[in-house]
């Protein structure tokens, strides 16, 4: 098979995916009550071009499941079937299905044998309870659409033998005409063989319509988009009639009624204009640095252009960077599927309310927040919302709600998970904690910090383990993975209120807010979402422990003091009066003091990785290139926090031999 | 789809519910048992909730056999998503037809 044609097959597999999207947002949207033609129309258009292309693409588990499917929405659409709640559900459940089979076709992965058969029978099942003779039909679309001038087709359509066996259904073809304008069907019957002679699958028959409409020709021929190799297909349009008054409106071309809003581009190419962008902001704050006064006395003409250039350059980087932004939708998306699974598995009603959809965030961000935000969701559905008994003693609906929303503030993304359930119990918490040894009985933890007890490895308030949540992997895992993508995750919860999980993240990881900070000779950065405080003069603070080493004093708790001079070996002595120490939060919820020479200041630097052409470097998590040309290494604060916790406990080795490793007592 | 041959010899067909693209074959299969007998033949398509050109296509190739043959045919009841399919498809005169059978199905122009 050619590279050409699995190039294709796999661009439909991606397209697959958006109209399974589709389909969910219209299915659910007509499940909360929004009863719309349009919405079904949509639903059918996804399922139907699903169904085409699985067929030419030889997807042979697709397409009889499409095929009943779409038969199902097009009684929906036709007013053949009857749209109940019960009927919507399992359309859900169907195109929940239908997703897992396209997933197992583009990653090749074997389905069971009858794999579909169970979600196939229930849907026509249902759909034959709702099958009504009279059912009226919902708005039609066709009203939606101007009659201001009208054009009549005669469209000829001749399908090939192979045509029916390939899922392509002509009625749907009907329906489709038919929901463009008047039509009038003719069929010839010519070539149809005797009866025992004939090949049931094979197409024999074939029609000329008669259409009325507004409509344009390639809106005509859309309907016929899967079967157009398929078939003899011819359209001519008989005759043009006019609305009396209306003036003439200007002849738009064809090719103008379908034009794509969108293109697909490989991610590799846009990595590569994205690199390219890095650069030229390189090149810009290093012109930037070039330009001061005596360049505007010299030449104030080259100074305003220089100017002017460096703005623009600022706004292609800006809209380069917009390129791999992409909305949040495809991950939300998958949460509704996930609740409805939940649900069930809980035998609590859980509603799935969903906000700030169409916020965008960069690609890489996108693709690694659907684990920790179904983390969380879980968490939620598990442990937050209480059974539908429990509720209503408490005076709450039966139904809980989880709100999931995203929303952009400056350069960073928020994403909220709240439910309305019973909130943390933070004595159970406290309770867990002293158990295990995590704090003393005697200490006195804010509510914050009870909270944060939930992010520490392997901490868990479930008293059972179930499938959905319990054992402890997942607050922390969410956690290191949103610091992973220089994000932070908080807990706020309210007793008998419910809980919400905030996760902030950076909009893009190409371009980073970072402390520009000197050690000896040398510029490192540290990202800024990773700094709490810097703290100038720090001494009175610091303290020296056995087992680790110089700590420091931050606000009652001790973190472990790190010189950066140290870190990488350099043979410079640090002036206490003049150096700073950067709190830094790690992963985990730690923090360390980094201690430098002096703060430079705050920029925005490109990240460049160094794995490319180094070794991986303890410690450093990239590389930028400063305004003035040289290179600064972007610090990694919880792997330096690790470096010194390993040497500390060689240390504790070496001169404690006896010592009970790791413990704080100062 | 059930045939039954009962005393006066005549023979009943139900049509299934669902006569989609996979039902086509089996259709034809169970018509192709009533051809030939010489025996008055009714069908009854009143459960029929779906159909597909493909079962239109048998059917009509069927009905026009049977009136070539000269064999009784009679639709005791048809669904409306029978009936739908064949006026959409243009092939309301075939099962008029069979509805009144004094006509015969004719090539349309």
């Amino acid at each position: 098979m050619s590279d050409k044609f699995e190039r294709f097959k796999r661009m439909f597999l991606d397209e697959c995916n958006e109209h399974i999207r589709t389909l969910e947002t219209t299915l659910a949207s007509l499940l909360a009550g929004r009863r719309s033609q349009n919405l079904v129309d949509d639903a059918f258009r996804a399922i139907h071009s699903i169904k085409g292309g699985a067929g030419m693409f030889g997807f042979e588990r697709i397409v009889p499941f499409a095929h009943a499917f779409e038969s199902v929405l097009d009684g929906i659409r036709t007013g053949q079937i009857t749209i109940s709640e019960a009927l919507l559900e399992t359309a859900l459940r169907s195109t929940d299905c239908l997703g897992d089979i396209i997933r197992a076709a583009g990653s090749g992965a074997e389905l069971a044998i009858g794999f579909e058969a169970n979600a196939i029978e229930t849907l026509e099942n249902i759909a034959r309870l709702c099958a009504t003779e009279a059912a009226p039909a919902l708005t039609p679309g066709k009203l939606d659409r101007p009659r201001s001038d009208m054009s009549t087709f005669t469209i000829g359509f001749r399908p090939h033998a192979g045509l029916l066996r390939r899922a392509n259904e002509p009625l749907l073809i009907v329906n489709q005409l038919e929901a463009l304008g008047n039509l009038q069907v003719t069929a010839d019957i010519s070539e149809l063989p005797p009866f025992v002679e004939m090949n049931a699958t094979d197409a024999y028959l074939s029609w000329t319509f008669s259409l009325e409409t507004a409509h344009s020709e390639a809106e005509i021929r859309d309907a016929f988009q899967f079967v157009e190799g398929d078939c003899n297909l011819t359209i001519q349009r008989r005759e043009r009639r006019k609305a009396a008054i209306q003036a003439l409106p200007p002849q738009e071309p064809v090719a103008a009624d379908h034009t794509a809003s969108t293109i697909r581009v490989d991610t590799e190419r846009i990595d590569r204009l994205v690199n390219l962008a890095g650069e030229i902001a390189i090149s810009q704050a290093l012109v930037t640095q070039l330009i001061d006064q005596s360049l505007y006395d010299a030449n104030p003409g080259l100074f305003q252009e220089l100017s002017q250039l460096l703005t623009h350059t600022q706004n292609l980087q800006d809209s380069v960077m917009a390129i791999r932004a992409q909305p949040i939708r495809a991950i939300f998306d998958r949460m509704p599927r996930l609740v409805r699974e939940l649900s069930e598995q809980t035998k609590k009603k859980i509603r799935l309310q969903v906000a700030g959809e169409d916020t965008e965030i960069d690609k890489t961000v996108n693709e690694q927040l659907g684990d920790p935000i179904m983390h969380m969701i879980r968490n939620s559905a598990d442990h937050g919302i209480e059974s539908a008994a429990d509720r209503i003693a408490a005076g709450k609906p039966q139904e809980g709600t989880i709100t999931l929303s995203a929303e952009q503030r400056g350069s960073r993304i928020i994403i909220e998970i709240s439910d309305d359930g019973r909130g943390i119990d933070r004595q159970k918490v406290m309770r867990k904690a002293i158990a295990r040894g995590l704090v003393t009985e005697d200490a006195e933890l804010s509510l914050e910090d009870i909270d944060n007890l939930l992010f520490m490895p392997g901490f868990s308030t479930a008293d059972t383990v179930t499938s959905i949540s319990g054992r402890g992997v997942g607050m922390d895992v969410v956690r290191r993975n949103i610091q992973k993508l220089g994000g932070r995750v908080s807990l706020k919860s309210e007793s008998g209120r419910g809980s919400t999980v905030i996760m902030t993240l950076p909009l893009t990881l190409a371009v980073m807010d970072g402390m520009i900070l000197r050690s000896g000779c040398e510029s490192y950065v540290l990202p800024m979402a990773s700094i709490l405080e810097c703290r100038a003069p720090w001494q009175k603070d610091a303290g020296l422990v056995p087992g680790s080493g110089e700590v420091l004093n931050v606000h009652g708790t001790y973190a472990p003091l790190i010189h950066l001079n140290q870190v990488f070996g350099q043979n410079t002595v640090t002036d206490p009066q003049q150096s700073v120490a950067i709190i830094t939060e790690i992963e985990g919820g730690g923090q360390i003091a980094l201690v430098v020479d002096e703060v430079i200041g705050q920029q925005q630097v490109v990240v460049k990785s160094i794995t490319k052409n180094l070794e991986a470097v303890a410690g450093v998590a990239g590389a930028t290139i400063l305004g003035d040309g040289r290179v600064a290494l972007i610090l990694d604060a919880t792997e330096i926090g690790m470096l010194k916790s390993s040497t500390a406990k060689k240390h504790l080795q070496k001169n404690f031999p006896e010592g009970p490793a790791g413990q704080l007592v100062a | 789809m059930p045939v039954q041959e009962n005393r006066v010899e005549r023979l009943s067909l139900s049509l299934n519910p669902i006569l989609d693209l996979r039902s086509a074959g089996p259709l034809k299969d169970i018509l192709q048992q009533g051809l030939g007998r010489g025996v008055p033949l009714q069908i009854n398509a009143s459960a029929v909730t779906q159909m597909s050109t493909a079962c239109v296509q048998v059917l009509t190739a069927f009905f026009i056999e049977i009136r070539t043959t000269g064999s009784p045919l009679s639709l005791s009841g048809s669904s409306t998503s029978f009936d739908s399919a064949f006026l959409k498809l243009g092939l309301a005169h075939v099962l008029q037809s069979v509805r009144s059978p004094a006509s015969t199905p004719e090539s349309s122009p």
